[in-house]
């Protein structure tokens, strides 16, 4: 008994779906892009990160889901299903289907399947050159007397979180020497926050997962998804040092002090910022949010584990008849 | 003298090079004595750890008797330039600086006379809640 036609038109039914779900985005994203902007940035970027890799989750999710009937069977949790079908192709494990025989979609398959791990290796190597440069600033550093903070001796006006697992924040000595302490204060509960938010490990979702939306839609969810992190990481700060104003203020002297000193090799794009975006929100109060309660999320999640445990055998049916219909 | 060349050092070498910069010469046994003694590590790990640093051209060693005495090529300051010199050629790169959060971005630079519109807004917003808190 192979198994490969199975793997063959798993893959396939995943492609299928994720692709589905990348449409459906294009279309709806435009369509509610604004009325995200008005939520507070923290749920925003919860929302924009799992938007993001929607078409990820439901790929694997559904095609789990298309071979949940043949499992439970197999584990004789539920009756054989495979008397009900009437000739079409069959998604089973106990009588997988025969490899496809039509060789451009095996060779689309293969591509993609290629891509797909280029994709996300490219990104895993990030992790490792990240971690590498994590490791440069720690040997280039001193700790500062706050848990986690280090100064490194350099001459610009530098302030930046690294690492995946273990993030640590680095401060230049000559932002310490520049900044009054009111302003460090902000600069580092800023950076902190993206500590305690696992920035780091979110943004690698975001940008290894999201591969399968269309180019323009992704570039603009994470450009969105970026500025959502980065005002709530302000917000954070505003939450620690009790002023709005005080904070987009700070954003402003830093970005002047970067001006000054931007190191001469660097190719610097003047329309890629974001502090125009960041600076403006922090001079209206944060639109208010009502979070929804714990209650109510367990209650939507038993309600679409229901759901989806009701729609199986549909799902399933489903798949097999349009896997059938695309390999003919 | 010799660029350095893109260094890739562990937290052992670096320890290394920390007590020669302190103590300007060493030997292997001298080294293992100061360092691999407290760490537990054998002072054939020192000895290559030490090869390794002469490779990288981050030590010089000069043979006196049976035994080599190595000394610091570099000093720690240019070292030092270098390590944060690949971080800042990475985040001026671009591409793949996401992993580095910055509190302003490294690759995109607001214009002044924008930074000059910024900084009226707050400062009438500071007047506005000035105004209104006399009020």
């Amino acid at each position: 008994m192979s198994y490969f036609g199975l793997i063959q038109f798993g893959i396939l039914a995943s492609f299928g779906f994720a692709f589905l779900a990348a449409v459906i985005s294009t279309i709806a994203y435009p369509l509610v892009r604004q009325r995200l902007s008005k939520i507070p940035p923290a749920p925003r970027s919860n929302i924009l990160l799992l938007w993001l890799i929607v078409p990820v989750l439901i790929g694997t999710t559904l095609t789990t889901l298309t071979f949940l009937p043949s499992f439970l069977s197999l584990l004789g949790l539920s009756p054989d299903h495979c008397t009900v079908h009437d000739g079409h192709l069959h998604l089973c494990l106990s009588h997988p289907p025969l490899p496809m025989n039509n060789s451009i979609l095996q060779a689309c398959l293969v591509a993609l399947l290629c891509a797909g791990t280029v994709y996300v290796g490219r990104h895993v190597l990030k992790i490792l050159r990240a971690s590498k440069m994590q490791r440069s600033l720690m040997m280039a550093s001193k700790p500062y007397h706050m848990q986690g903070v280090y100064i490194v001796d350099w001459d610009m006006p530098l302030a930046l979180s690294v690492g995946i697992r273990h993030m640590k924040v680095f401060i230049s000595s000559r932002l310490i020497q520049v900044l009054p302490s009111k302003q460090l204060e902000i600069v580092i509960a800023h950076e902190q926050a993206h500590l305690n938010r696992n920035d780091s490990l979110r943004y690698f979702i975001a940008h290894a997962f999201s591969f399968v939306h269309f180019p323009w839609l992704r570039n603009n969810m994470l450009r969105d998804f970026d500025l959502a992190t980065e005002q709530a990481c302000d917000e954070a700060a505003v939450e620690i040092t009790g002023n709005r104003l005080n904070v987009a203020d700070t954003i402003l002297v830093v970005e002047r002090l970067f001006n000054i000193k931007k190191p001469p090799f660097m190719a610097m794009s003047i329309s890629g910022s974001n502090i125009s975006s960041r600076v403006e929100s922090l001079l209206v109060p944060s639109p208010a949010h009502k979070p929804v309660a714990k209650a109510y999320m367990v209650l939507a999640f038993f309600g679409l584990l229901l759901l989806t445990f009701a729609m199986m055998e549909d799902i399933h049916h489903y798949t097999e008849s349009t896997l059938q219909f695309v390999v003919g | 003298m010799l660029p350095i060349k893109r260094q890739n050092l562990g937290e052992l070498e670096m320890a290394v090079l920390e007590h020669l910069w302190l103590a300007k010469t060493g030997s292997a046994k001298g080294v293992h004595q100061n360092i691999g003694t407290q760490r537990g590590i054998s002072p054939n790990t020192i000895q290559s750890t030490l090869d390794r640093l002469f490779k990288k051209q981050l030590l010089n060693r000069e043979k006196v008797s049976h035994a080599y005495v190595y000394s610091p090529s570099v000093e720690r300051g240019e070292l030092m330039a270098q390590l944060i010199g690949d971080v800042v050629e990475t985040l001026s790169g671009g591409e793949g600086d996401y992993l580095l959060s910055a509190f302003v971005e490294f690759a995109a630079r607001t214009d002044e006379s924008n930074l000059d519109r910024l900084e009226q807004l707050i400062t009438q917003r500071r007047a506005d809640e000035c105004s209104g808190t006399q009020k």
